[in-house]
C-alpha cells in the first residue's frame, strides 16, 4: 500500500516539463492532483519510473470564462471551479463538478488530470465530449495540437495523447441551454454505475440543439447521436419516448460486480428520460 | 540530489519543519513517520475513507494521496493543532459533548474537514451532507456525529450573532 520508487522532478516551467516526458515519456507519468494517481501508485497497479509534477507552473493554473464558454489550465482545481460564480454559469458544469467523489477530493482534483485519466464513470470527460469541447496537447518535438473530445476519448482510461504529450489547456464551450447531469451510484459521491448528461436548448417551443451523453456504462462516455435527434425539431415532450428508447439500443455496457450490461443500459434510458422531463418542466409521465 | 529522494520544507501547526525523504512517501507518513504526528490516522490509503484528512493551505484534503514533495512549501494543519492549550476547538468540542465517536479511529480527519468548512462559513447542510459524506465511520451510524455538526455550527451562529 505504498508506491514504488521513483525518480522525482518537479520543474518550474511547461517547456521543462515537456523537456523531461520527451526524455522519458515511456516510463513518465504526470501528477497533477493525485486523486487518481495516487491510490493507483498506493495499489502498485501503477510503477512508474519517473514521475514528473508540474505544480509550479503557475501559467497553468489560471481560467477564464467568456461568451464562448471556459479556458482553463489543466492544473485549475474543481473546487476553484465550483467557487467561481462566472464558471457556475455555464450550463452543466457546477452539476458535474458537484458529483466529483466529496470536497475533500474537490479540492485536489484537476480538470486537467480528470480529463486525461479518463475513467469512463468520471463526470469531467462526459461533459467535454457533451459540450463538444477540446484539450490542448504539447510536446517537446512536435509542438501544439488541439483535440476534440471525441477524439481524445478512445477507451476505458485511453485518450490518444502521447507519452511525450502534456495536457495544457482544456475549453469547455458554453451550451444554448440548460444542461443536467444525473447518476446511478451506490452511494452520493461513489463512482457512478451509469450516468448521463442531457443538454437541451429551446426545451418548450421546438428543440434547436441537444445533447445526450452516457457515461460509466462501458468503455468511455459516449453520446447517443438517435437520441439527439430524436429530441430536435420539436418540443422536447414529443421525442422524449424515441430518445429514451435510442439510449436504452445503442449504449454500449459492460456488465461487471455493481450491475449487469442490461441494467446499465435500462438505466440510462430512465435517467435521460428523467433528465429530459426535468430540463423541459415536463410534470406528466412514467419514471422512465 | 538523487531524484529519488528530496528534501521537503512546510509548515505543521504553525511550525517549521524539513525532512528528507523518499519521493514516494506519502503525506500521511511525513506526518506520522517523520514529524511523530501520529494523530492523523491511515485508514485506506486510496482516498475513499477520510481518515487520514489535513489542512493543507486552508482545504481539507486526503494526506494519503498527496506525495510528501506536493506538500513542500506548504502550511499544513493536522488534528494536533486545532486545539488551543486553553479549549477545545468549537467542533471538537460538539464532538466530545454530543460523544460523536465511537472506535475514534476516523475522529480526527472528520475534525479536520468540520474545522475547514466552520471556518469557511460553509452552511450546516452542506457540512452534516457533503463535507461528512467524505468520511466512512463504522462504529457510530453517524447520528451523533451530524448531531456535534449542528451544536458547533449553533455555537457558530450564536457567537456572530
Amino acid at each position: 500500500m505504498k508506491p514504488a520508487p521513483f525518480d522525482y522532478f518537479d520543474p518550474s516551467t511547461v517547456d521543462e516539463v515537456l523537456d523531461l516526458l520527451g526524455d522519458h515519456g515511456d516510463d513518465a507519468v504526470v501528477i497533477a492532483g493525485g486523486q487518481s494517481l495516487v491510490p493507483l501508485l498506493n495499489l502498485r497497479l501503477a510503477q512508474p519510473g519517473v514521475v514528473i509534477d508540474p505544480r509550479r507552473c503557475t501559467d497553468l493554473r489560471s481560467f477564464s470564462v467568456d461568451d464562448g464558454g471556459l479556458t482553463a489550465g489543466a492544473l485549475v482545481t474543481a473546487a476553484e471551479l465550483e467557487a467561481s460564480p462566472e464558471a457556475g454559469a455555464l450550463p452543466g458544469l457546477h452539476a458535474a463538478l458537484r458529483q466529483i467523489g466529496h470536497v475533500q477530493i474537490r479540492n485536489r482534483t484537476t480538470i486537467g488530470g480528470s480529463i486525461a485519466h479518463a475513467d469512463p464513470a468520471a463526470e469531467l470527460p462526459a461533459l467535454l465530449l457533451a459540450l463538444d469541447g477540446s484539450v490542448t496537447l504539447r510536446s517537446r518535438d512536435r509542438g501544439e495540437r488541439v483535440v476534440t473530445a471525441d477524439d481524445l476519448l478512445i477507451g476505458s482510461f485511453m485518450t490518444v495523447k502521447e507519452p511525450d504529450e502534456l495536457l495544457t489547456r482544456v475549453r469547455l464551450p458554453r451550451f444554448g441551454g440548460p444542461v443536467t447531469v444525473l447518476e446511478l451510484g451506490a452511494r452520493p459521491g461513489d463512482f457512478a454505475t451509469v450516468g448521463v448528461i442531457v443538454g437541451l436548448a429551446d426545451a418548450s417551443a421546438g428543440v434547436t440543439d441537444a445533447r445526450v451523453v452516457v457515461f460509466g456504462a462501458g468503455g468511455r462516455a459516449q453520446r447517443i447521436p438517435a437520441a439527439e435527434a430524436a429530441l430536435v425539431g420539436a418540443p422536447a415532450a414529443a421525442g422524449l419516448d424515441a430518445a429514451v428508447d435510442a439510449v436504452r439500443a445503442d449504449t454500449e455496457a459492460t456488465g461487471d460486480a455493481h450491475a449487469s450490461a442490461d441494467y446499465r443500459r435500462h438505466v440510462a434510458g430512465t435517467l435521460v428520460g428523467r433528465a429530459v422531463r426535468s430540463l423541459a418542466g415536463i410534470t406528466t409521465g412514467g419514471t422512465a | 540530489m538523487n531524484p529519488a529522494t528530496r528534501t521537503v520544507a512546510l509548515t505543521v501547526n504553525g511550525r517549521p519543519y524539513e525532512a528528507t525523504v523518499e519521493a514516494r512517501t506519502l503525506l500521511s507518513d511525513l506526518l506520522r513517520h517523520e514529524l511523530g504526528l501520529t494523530g492523523t490516522h491511515v485508514g485506506c490509503e486510496q482516498g475513499a475513507c477520510g481518515a487520514c484528512t489535513v489542512i493543507v493551505d486552508g482545504r481539507a484534503v486526503r494526506s494519503c494521496l498527496m506525495l510528501a514533495p506536493q506538500a513542500d512549501g506548504a502550511v499544513v494543519e493536522t488534528v494536533e493543532g486545532v486545539a488551543s492549550p486553553e479549549a477545545l476547538h468549537p467542533v471538537q468540542a460538539a464532538l466530545h459533548a454530543e460523544h460523536g465517536m465511537q472506535c475514534g479511529f476516523c475522529t480526527a480527519g472528520i475534525v479536520m474537514s468540520l474545522v475547514a468548512s466552520h471556518r469557511a462559513g460553509v452552511p450546516v447542510e452542506e457540512a452534516t451532507e457533503e463535507v461528512l459524506g467524505g468520511h466512512i465511520c463504522r462504529c457510530t451510524g453517524y447520528v451523533n456525529i451530524r448531531a456535534a455538526v449542528d451544536a458547533a455550527w449553533a455555537v457558530a451562529e450564536e457567537a456572530s450573532s
